[in-house]
């Protein structure tokens, strides 16, 4: 058995939180991060002055302000013993609950805040000088942005396995089915569409449609974790548990010509199994991180779900609405839900933590008991993306 | 998917102390990739290190501007600059001695595109100084 920290159940998530995404709020990451704040303090009962751990992201609509973690602490009155920034794309919520875990593990504080917020959709993403590959070998070339690495990344699989675009579409229809009866979907995203609607969508960089990719807006999302046997002590019932974890960044870095249709996916899937002792027939719900559909296929396959080329197979033969065989991103995923900026990563993060407490109503998955949640961090130059995690969360 | 104005022109790229020979070739209509010299393994875009051994002991050496398509997609929705093209294909093109670029396809009109299909180097000037690579069929 592989050393896994979370095992024993050392740490608890007592509470999540998450404001509706929107399109263009005019507010910044701070105002949605004290809205979710907010929520935490009212479902728990605590005081912003009991919260000593503070894990944020770099949003993008503060990428630059080299103080933010500091700015952020001022804005919600929060004194930390311990702060965390984390920077890895969609990855970083989900990442912050391993390292809040380790703190409080380690004793370096003993309730902690992990706040996801970003208002791109406000802002955009900026034209900022950075060093790095994008603005010197992708944007000359007329690299408009994800959905060219997710158009080659898809041609690269429909070479190798046959892309199966039938698939694609029940996955978006099955996504939007959730987005319907989730109150903090972006509104115009609360319709219903068919398998002919994703097809016929606007073509962006072949094969990538409209309809396979996120759009960037607004929110926020957040939780609340502290030590197991203090959640309890103060009363705390209904808990959910991080079990296993696994992250891996910069996938295969020296291969010059690699596989690209391979991901971290092929690590930390295999690995976040075998640190808890399970296998993917022992999990209740999949929460997969969605930027493009085709990321979700390529995670069933390359976690262990289904074999490598067979994930469109799998879609189309397996029910993954919320009384089928395999839940999945129940609350509609962020190409239906929303992207709010690099706080997207908390978006099906944040409806697993709910369907385990037993919140999602409309969507509510009957006797689930565990969850397996990813994220997907930054679009590298022509590789697969640059991070991946898995964790295994589970109820009380 | 960037607002802008009719007729921007596209981005001209900027050298950086890592990447000038590379730039400074390509402006000679040459291509020059960094090269690991043990294991003779190229690598693109131009690093501070050697990606087989993450020290700097990299080379520099002209290539022959040949390769073959691994993938590619044609862009329906442009990046800045690039509207007065769509649609437009941009390839990723495994170079005849390693090392994969992403760079637009040209010329290619009338060609059914196969991958694998073989494919060379041939430049648009930006600027007085900056000549970006794209790659033609190499008939």
């Amino acid at each position: 058995m592989v050393d896994n920290f979370l095992r024993d159940k050392p740490v608890a998530i007592i509470a999540y939180g998450e404001v509706q995404n929107q399109r263009r709020s005019g507010k910044r990451p701070y105002e949605f991060a004290a809205e979710v704040m907010e929520q935490l303090l009212n479902r728990t009962g605590l005081k912003n002055s009991d919260i000593d751990g503070l894990a944020t992201h770099m949003p993008t609509a503060e990428a630059g302000n080299t103080f933010y973690t500091n700015t952020m602490a001022d804005n919600l009155g929060l004194q930390p013993r311990w702060t965390q920034l984390t920077d890895i794309g969609g990855c970083s919520p989900m990442g912050n609950i391993a390292r809040a875990a380790a703190a409080i593990i380690t004793g370096q504080c003993e309730m902690a805040i992990c706040l996801a917020s970003d208002s791109t959709g406000t802002t955009g993403v900026g034209h900022r000088r950075l060093g790095g590959y994008r603005q010197e070998f992708m944007e000359p070339i007329g690299f408009q942005g994800p959905p060219v690495a997710f158009g080659l990344l898809s041609h690269a699989y429909d070479q190798k396995y046959g892309l199966n675009l039938n698939a694609l579409a029940q996955l978006a229809v099955t996504q939007r089915n959730g987005a319907i009866v989730n109150e903090n979907a972006i509104e115009q995203f609360r319709k219903p569409i068919t398998i002919q609607d994703y097809l016929k969508s606007r073509v962006i960089a072949e094969p990538i449609r409209l309809l396979d990719c996120v759009m960037r807006c607004d929110g926020g999302n957040g939780l609340l974790i502290t030590s197991t046997e203090r959640a309890k002590a103060m009363g705390f019932k209904n808990l959910v548990y991080p079990i296993s974890y696994s992250e891996i960044t910069n996938f295969d870095p020296s291969d010059p010509n690699p596989d690209i249709t391979e991901t971290g996916f092929s690590i930390v899937g295999p690995d976040v199994f075998k640190k808890a002792g399970m296998t993917p027939s022992d999990i209740d719900m999949f929460h997969p991180y969605d930027d493009f559909l085709i990321a979700v296929m390529l995670q069933m396959e390359q976690i262990g779900f289904c074999k490598r080329g067979e994930g469109g197979d799998f879609i189309l033969n397996t029910d993954m609405s919320p009384n089928g065989k395999l839940p999945l991103n129940t609350g509609g995923g962020q190409i239906s839900a929303g992207q709010p900026g690099l706080g997207g990563g908390g978006v099906n993060l944040t409806e697993a933590i709910r369907q385990l407490m037993g919140e999602a109503s409309g969507r509510q998955v009957e006797n689930a008991k565990n969850a397996l949640v990813t994220g997907i961090g930054v679009i590298p130059y022509f590789r697969n993306w640059g991070s991946s995690n898995c964790m295994i969360l589970e109820s009380s | 998917m960037a607002e802008e104005k009719p007729n921007s022109l596209p981005p001209v790229p900027s050298a950086t102390p890592v990447s000038k020979p590379m730039w400074e070739a390509a402006n000679k209509d040459k291509l020059m990739l960094q090269f690991d010299a043990e294991t003779n393994r190229a690598q693109f875009w131009p690093r501070p290190v050697n990606l087989q051994s993450g020290k700097a002991n990299y080379e520099w050496r002209e290539v022959s501007g040949k390769g073959n398509i691994y993938a590619w997609t044609k862009v329906h929705v442009p990046a800045f600059g690039f509207a007065d093209r769509v649609p437009y294909i941009l390839g990723a093109i495994d170079l005849k001695e390693g090392g994969r670029i992403v760079a637009p396809l040209v010329n290619i009109d009338n060609v059914v595109l196969e991958p694998g299909m073989a494919v060379k180097v041939c430049w648009e000037r930006r600027s007085d100084d900056i000549n970006v690579y794209q790659f033609e069929p190499d008939a």
